[in-house]
């Protein structure tokens, strides 16, 4: 059986999915960094599926888009960490359900 | 080989998410993040496959070893409690998942994308602007990741206070309840002889 990108979009699509949900369900902050990086894939997996499943008649333009999409994941992997010691430092909690400072 | 990577991602992104500890999860991450790349690698996209293999990785890698290094070690620390409204994110996540499924299944056509140059040369001729802005973001995210989560001196003397008032209190704290059980074991014994 062909893989085409409709494969590449179904991995894609479960690998969002389940990213959104650790995102939105882990309380500690670190893990819901982890869970970003997971939803970062997504895309990424998409654009570069995509690329492949053409006929070589374009340039593979998914994958710049994908390099950049991992280059945006480094950065706010960085300075998601960065903020969480910040706030750690402020509420003395890695717990997210507790940073009640930066509720609005 | 792509149904068999691609179990293997779910399983690497199952893990990141509902694994206990924070060991796990960065652990089930970077698993996830190799895995990714193989897969890249295999859709032909080497470059990039050599990038996702090592980027995404290293940069949680060089989080956590800065923030063990800094004194953030509580970071790191397990939480295993889920938050309170995670039913709510189940539905949320399993929806849009359903929603991007339904979507890409009807609408996908299969003449879409391209192939043929290399990504480097795509990026030299193709998207040379693009290209310089992601090196600009990724220098900029490093060095304001750097000065967001620095620690002055006066920082790490307050700490250093604030610690050691913690132990004090512990202290004094055990030394009362040591007196108060020595107290409540004479007086048992006294009553005892009585």
């Amino acid at each position: 059986m062909n893989v085409g990108p409709a494969h590449y979009a179904a991995l894609s699509a479960i690998l969002f999915a389940i990213g959104l949900f650790g995102v939105a369900s882990r309380r500690s902050t670190m893990a819901a960094l982890a869970s970003l990086s997971v939803l970062f894939s997504a895309p990424v997996v998409a654009a570069v599926g995509f690329a492949e499943s053409g006929h070589g008649s374009l340039p593979r333009l998914g994958d710049a888009l994908a390099l950049f999409t991992l280059s945006a994941l480094c950065a706010e992997l960085v300075v998601g960490g960065a903020v969480a010691a910040l706030l750690w430092r402020r509420s003395d909690t890695a717990d997210l359900d507790e940073m009640t400072e930066v509720d609005g | 080989m792509f149904y068999v990577l691609a179990v293997l991602i779910v399983v690497a992104a199952l893990g990141a998410v509902l694994a206990p500890s924070t060991r796990q999860v960065l652990m089930a991450v970077m698993a996830g993040d190799i895995l990714v790349g193989i897969l890249l690698i295999a859709a032909g996209a080497y470059v990039l496959g050599v990038i996702a293999l090592v980027a995404p990785a290293g940069c949680l890698l060089l989080v956590a070893v800065l923030l063990r290094r800094s004194g953030y070690e509580a970071l790191l620390s397990d939480i295993p409690a889920w938050g309170s409204s995670w039913p709510v994110a189940a539905v949320v996540a399993g929806g849009i998942g359903v929603l991007l499924l339904w979507t890409t299944a009807t609408r996908i056509n299969d003449s879409a994308g391209g192939g043929g140059q290399s990504l480097v040369t795509v990026l030299h001729y193709g998207t040379p602007i693009s290209l310089g802005v992601a090196a600009v973001l990724a220098v900029v995210a490093v060095a304001g990741g750097l000065m967001i989560g620095r620690t002055g001196d006066d920082e790490r003397l307050l700490d250093r206070a604030a610690e050691q008032r913690r132990l004090r209190e512990e202290r004094t704290r055990m030394r009362r309840q040591h007196r108060a059980a020595a107290r409540a074991q004479r007086d048992g014994r006294g009553g005892a002889a009585q």
